[in-house]
């Protein structure tokens, strides 16, 4: 080992403050022992003090014997000491590292002190449960982390790092079980992940274009969730969770638009009452993007399939309307559009206010003051409550309702099949990671459907899905 | 994207139902009791049995020859200019077919629940839909048409069912003789033998040994259903079949009020309309398929364009109405539809016949 | 032209966008405009046809009329007009509405009586022909002007949930076992022995039998000071729901039954659902000189066809299951007797002869009209076509063919 190498600790330590731009949270501190100078850098607002205190450089200050790097290392008391090369210095400081240089020594000592300002697991809003686990991820990748390796006491979950995004060099871990996943999906998420070209992720959706093989689709591609309890059935299934530091969302593929009939509360609950549930979710969404356009398409072009008695209503409500019935229900769905964006925004306190106004407004001044008919307010109410039986789709159903509602009115009931028929054809050219977007209903997959659909007991749930090529498809004990 | 990759049995075996089924539920009924009286039975049984000898034929010819197409065949056999001109025929023959559906059904949505005369809102609904279902590719296509399915099924059962209920009295049967029922059953063969589209696929189809008897249970499943809502219908109507233009629509019009519903017939437009986008997204399909073995270096969008200037061109200008339409299924069509009941069968045995004898074939 | 290739290549690789976009600019900027159906449609729910002068036929559409209400009541108006023939009215009708006239929601044609002098056929084949108007659609003869009749019927519709079509429903599965539309109409055209049967319904005046509403706008009318029009306003008619049909040959009236008539003819037809038997002055062990009714419930009907010497016969096997719902007798029954609730041999046979009769009387109207009311040709033909031809062939007149059928009836009573 030639002296030659080793560090001037104050220069060094001028270097890398350089390097980090002289932030004001650059903190450093230096100890003198004999002839032996030890020069520690972190980022205070990162760094808890007090481990930095005590198990760092009182440990250090109280060393009795000859200060080298070894000794240092060892008596040092932190979980993750690692030595590193110098140009990962500013990585690790950024990561919430204290560095330890030495004027007698050539190598860097690296400690993991970060400070987790985390909130801790709690029921996520998005999808509240009746019965079964609340527990919720947060921004903190580690605690995530902890969450899934609580679930799964064997050596099959593979955790891999990656760090993705230029400036923020988030720290991305994608989670699988080895004896169950396809290989292949594992290896091209790698790829796609290795691929990102960005400047900062901030949220895990920034990198579901990067993961989709149809980025500008409407349709959502990449499975989402909050909850651990979700991801571990996943994995189960042979699919791949990405957690991403900073976000509680984590990210699953591959994703079926069946996932999206399917609710926490449904494995927790008896399974002929979820299967009720499923096909009232079903029922719901297809009313909701149908709903209001097979109205106005009733209205515009086909009067006579009407029965006498509802069409004496629907024209008795709408004689004194001065809208067109496109332009009244157009009206009504965008109106309720604003209130729904508004009670999104608006603080708890003014959003029942927000909420009386507006029922009032639409549901009964609106009525009466023959500006609006009742059957439409019905059709579109019912059209936007329905809606939320699949909330994860909301966006999707909403965007749908408007173009139906459209179709509807151009070109009636013609139209509206033809539509239906156009947005099924499209959903099944989508296949992401080898697995089709409507499996198991298109192509039909019989074992896949008794928990499509239909949810049998959990007893007889004896396989993986086979909409996805898992390398082990039965369900055992091992 | 999925672009024509392969299709399963099951998918397969959908087709089969959606065009044997589709075809024969509007007009046919009424035009055959006018030609046969309630006689008009067995002319279905006749072309029924011609048409499960196609799928017979197919089955074993797809168990000699599980990775090759029928084109391929023909011009290992037969030659280029053989290939050109059966595939020729056979374009003309997708084309005519497409003419026909939308001209019945046209007319019948025009009467029923469209009231305008504005032909373009058919063209407009119709057109981007079946030429998106030929663009995709045969997987899209089958797994779109089996999503539907069961829906399709459901209706159907629902309608025969519900025919039934209507049915008051007996026809008048001993009304025509054997000649009448055949030279009927020949009159009315264009709407027979478009099981051909196996033959245009064959090398698109995933076939495992066994995998015929559920070809043959779906074709039987439909055959069943028309040959039900048939003699639903004759024994509804009787002397009046004739009168009655939209066979499966109007045996559902027997029931009045259905529990303060109304009229519950529309069921039937709604499967009409499932039925007919699938039947033309299929026809077409084979209509690329045709083009593309008849001019294989241009793309398939040529195909779907050539298609869509001669469709409109031929609809708007030369057959609009009832009658013609009618026609033109009677006197033009049953000459075409030698391709389905003599060349292709004819081809297919005697590529069996080479086989058998054990002749060097490319696989 | 590098940049007509790049837009031709965005056309080609989006066209459903490219076609949705079109769509919606162009049908949806009409649709912006377009207004609800209803507006351009005056929806028809019955249709009266009368016969005017020369050649002239006048027509009657009780039409919806939609109007501004909280408490789902129904409007409707009854229009007139007249043409050469019912298209020529129809447009007519169009025009005294300001709008297009809508059949899609008819549920009953109502015809003269004088359109069945001659063959009504010929004067109703606009009805036909017009795809919107279902063949299912209920038909009804009466004597009155078809156009008072949509009047009164106007008033029910109104006023009540009390239909007149359902009056005639009521006929079709209580009082004729059959159905009297269009349909069953031009099915005994086209039958081999042309016999129709369409449902009568008259209008009376008001101190008789039958039904009516009394509206609001007849009340202050009848409440009045008097004069000419208020008088007429007066007037009220009554619907009498006799339980009639008329009877048709080729399109032509033949005859009309009433009630008892068509309950005998039932009696060879089977399947009716109400109808009671009296038989009077009945003594046995249990009742002296009584009259006794008897409520059917079930009209099982087994029709058997032979030929015997080249003649058919035609064995008609009833079993009907009655009750006694009512006895009537000077001297008080005793209620404790159990024989009471039974049907003795004695009333059986009384009951047997009484149906005897009534078939037998069913069988005279139909060989006096020539009438096949119960679709015999049918049923022989199926069984025995060559044996039916060659009889049909020996005959003078093929429709009298009735008048040499042997019918050899036979019920059997049965306690419910």
């Amino acid at each position: 080992m030639s002296s030659m190498n080793f560090f001037n600790v104050e220069k060094e330590i001028k270097n890398i403050k350089k390097e980090l731009h002289f932030s004001f949270d650059v903190a450093d501190r230096t100890l003198k022992k004999g002839s032996v100078t030890i020069g520690f850098i972190y980022l205070k607002s990162f760094t808890d003090n007090l481990i930095f205190s005590t198990a760092i450089y009182q440990p250090i200050s109280d060393l009795n014997e000859e200060i080298s790097f070894s000794s240092v290392k060892n008596i040092v008391q932190a979980n993750d000491v690692k030595e590193i090369k110098k140009e990962e210095i500013v990585d690790n400081i950024l990561k919430g590292a204290v560095i330890i240089l030495m004027n007698n020594s050539d190598k860097i000592l690296s400690v993991d002190i970060q400070k987790f300002n985390a909130r801790a697991p709690s029921e996520p809003p998005t999808t509240p449960v009746i019965q079964g686990p609340r527990e919720g991820f947060t921004e903190d990748i580690k605690t995530n982390l902890g969450l899934l390796r609580k679930r799964f006491y064997s050596s099959d979950l593979v955790l891999k790092n990656f760090d993705v995004g230029k400036r923020t060099k988030t720290q991305i871990v994608i989670a699988y079980l080895d004896s169950v996943v396809d290989k292949k999906i594992v290896k091209e998420i790698e790829k796609k992940l290795k691929k990102i070209d960005i400047d900062g992720v901030v949220d895990s959706y920034y990198l579901v274009p990067y993961l989709s093989n149809n980025p500008n689709s409407l349709f959502k591609q990449v499975g989402n969730t909050e909850k651990p309890d979700i991801v571990c059935a996943k994995l189960l299934e042979g699919r791949v969770a990405i957690l991403v530091d900073n976000t509680p969302i984590v990210l699953t593929i591959p994703f079926v638009l069946l996932e999206e009939l399917q609710n926490t509360n449904d494995y927790y609950t008896n399974y002929l009452y979820s299967t009720l549930l499923r096909f009232i979710r079903a029922v719901g969404g297809f009313f909701a993007v149908l709903g209001p356009g097979l109205y106005i398409a009733l209205q515009l072009f086909h009067y006579n399939i009407l029965p006498l008695k509802y069409l004496i209503t629907i024209a008795d409500s709408t004689q004194q309307i001065p809208f067109t019935p496109f332009i009244e229900i157009l009206f009504i769905s965008l109106l309720f559009q604003i209130l729904y964006e508004v009670s999104l925004r608006l603080p708890s306190y003014l959003g029942l206010a927000t909420s009386i106004v507006g029922a009032l407004i639409l549901g009964d001044t609106g009525v009466k003051a023959g500006l609006i008919s009742p059957p439409a307010v019905i059709v579109v109410a019912i059209a936007k409550i329905a809606l939320y039986t699949i909330p994860e789709q909301a966006a999707q159903i909403t965007v749908l309702q408007f173009v139906f509602l459209l179709i509807g009115a151009s070109l009636g009931l013609l139209g509206l099949i033809g539509g239906l028929i156009y947005v099924i054809s499209y959903l099944n050219t989508i296949e992401n990671f080898g697995t089709p977007y409507l499996a198991p209903f298109s192509p039909f997959i019989l074992k896949d459907n008794k928990d499509g659909l239909l949810r049998v007991p959990i007893t007889s749930m004896k396989d993986r899905p086979y909409s996805f090529n898992n390398t082990d498809h039965k369900r055992k004990g091992e | 994207m999925a672009r024509d990759k392969s299709i399963n049995i099951w998918q397969t075996g959908i087709f089969i139902f959606i065009i044997i089924f589709a075809n024969k539920v509007l007009l046919l009924p009424s035009l055959l009791y006018r030609d046969a009286n309630v006689e008009g039975i067995f002319c279905y049984l006749i072309l029924f049995l011609l048409e499960i000898g196609l799928i017979f034929l197919f089955i074993v010819l797809k168990s000699k020859f599980p990775n090759v197409s029928f084109a391929s065949l023909v011009k290992e056999k037969f030659g280029i200019v053989t290939l050109k001109i059966i595939y020729f025929l056979l374009i003309i023959f997708f084309l005519c077919k497409l003419i026909l559906i939308y001209n019945v059904t046209y007319i019948f949505f025009k009467d029923l629940i469209y009231k305008e005369n504005d032909t373009i809102i058919f063209l407009v609904c119709f057109l981007p839909i079946i030429n998106y279902l030929a663009f995709v590719g045969l997987r899209v296509l089958g797994r779109t048409c089996q999503l539907f399915f069961p829906l399709i099924l459901i209706i159907a059962l629902f309608c025969v069912i519900i025919s039934f209920i209507g049915i008051s009295s007996t026809p008048l049967f001993y009304q025509s003789n054997v000649s009448e029922v055949l030279i009927s059953s020949l009159k009315h063969i264009s709407s027979f033998g478009d099981v051909i589209f196996l033959y245009l696929f064959m090398d698109k189809i995933d076939y495992k040994k066994g995998d015929g008897k559920k070809l043959v249970f779906f074709a039987l499943s439909a055959m069943i259903l028309i040959i039900l809502m048939a003699i639903a219908f004759y024994f509804s109507y009787t002397y009046t079949s004739f009168m009655h233009q939209y066979a499966i629509f109007e045996v559902m019009g027997n029931i009045k009020d259905y529990g303060g519903l109304g009229r519950i017939d529309v069921i039937a437009v709604i499967l009409i309309i499932f039925l007919t986008y699938f039947q033309m997204g299929i026809y077409l399909k084979c209509f690329t398929e045709s083009f593309n073995v008849l001019l294989p270096k241009l793309h398939k969008q040529y195909a779907l364009i050539t298609f869509d200037i001669l469709f409109v061109i031929i609809v708007e200008l030369i057959i609009r109405n009832l009658e013609r339409t009618i026609l033109y299924g009677e006197s033009i069509l049953p000459y075409l539809s030698i391709i389905s009941f003599v060349i292709i069968p004819l081809c297919s045995i005697i590529f069996l016949i080479i086989k058998r004898r054990g002749e060097k074939w490319k696989d | 032209m590098e940049r007509l290739k790049a837009y031709l290549k965005l056309i080609f690789k989006t066209p459903m966008v490219i076609v949705f976009i079109l769509i919606s600019i162009i049908y949806g900027g009409i649709a912006l405009g377009k207004d609800a159906e209803i507006d351009d449609y005056a929806v028809v729910t019955a249709i009266g046809l009368d016969k005017g002068e020369e050649d002239v036929v006048e027509i009657s559409l009780l039409t919806f009329v939609p109007i501004v209400t909280q408490n789902f009541s129904e409007q409707y108006e009854v229009v007139k007009s007249s043409g050469k023939s019912i298209s020529e009215a129809m447009d007519f009708a169009g025009l005294h509405l300001g709008r297009q006239v809508g059949l899609s929601h008819v549920k009953m044609v109502v015809v003269n009586e004088d359109f069945f002098t001659n063959d009504a056929t010929t004067e109703m084949d606009y009805l036909t022909r017009n795809a919107n108007l279902a063949l299912s659609t209920t038909l009804v003869c009466t004597d009155a002007s078809a156009f008072d009749f949509l009047s009164a019927v106007k008033e029910f519709n109104t006023a009540s949930s009390i239909k007149a079509d359902d009056l005639v429903e009521f006929n079709e599965d209580y009082v004729y076992s059959t159905e009297s539309t269009f349909e069953t109409f031009y099915k005994g055209i086209y039958s081999p022995t042309n016999t129709e049967l369409v449902s009568f319904i008259t209008l009376t005046s008001e101190d008789k039998e039958g039904i009516s509403i009394q509206t609001a706008a007849q009340n202050s009318a009848g409440g009045g000071s008097g004069g000419g029009q208020s008088g007429q306003e007066q007037e009220k008619k009554k619907i009498l729901n006799d339980g009639q049909a008329i009877l048709c040959k080729d399109g032509k009236e033949v005859y009309k039954l009433d009630k008892e008539e068509m309950k005998h003819l039932n009696f060879l037809k089977g399947d009716f659902k109400s109808g009671s038997i009296i038989i009077e002055n009945f003594s046995d062990n249990v009742f002296t000189n009584a009259e006794l009714t008897f409520e059917i419930f079930e009209n099982k009907l087994n029709t058997q066809v032979a030929f015997e010497n080249g003649i058919p016969v035609v064995y008609i096997n009833s079993k009907i299951f009655l009750k006694l719902s009512e006895a009537k007798q000077t001297e008080r029954l005793i209620n404790e007797n159990v024989d009471f609730k039974n049907i003795s041999n004695e009333a059986i046979k009384a009951i047997e002869f009484k149906i005897k009769e009534y078939m037998q009387d069913g069988i005279r109207i139909m060989r006096e009209n020539k009438a096949d009311i119960i679709n015999l040709y049918t049923t022989i033909y199926n069984k025995f076509p060559k044996e039916m031809s060659e009889f049909l062939d020996r005959l003078e007149d093929r429709d009298d063919f009735l008048n040499f059928v042997v019918f050899k009836v036979a019920p059997q009573i049965y306690s419910y």
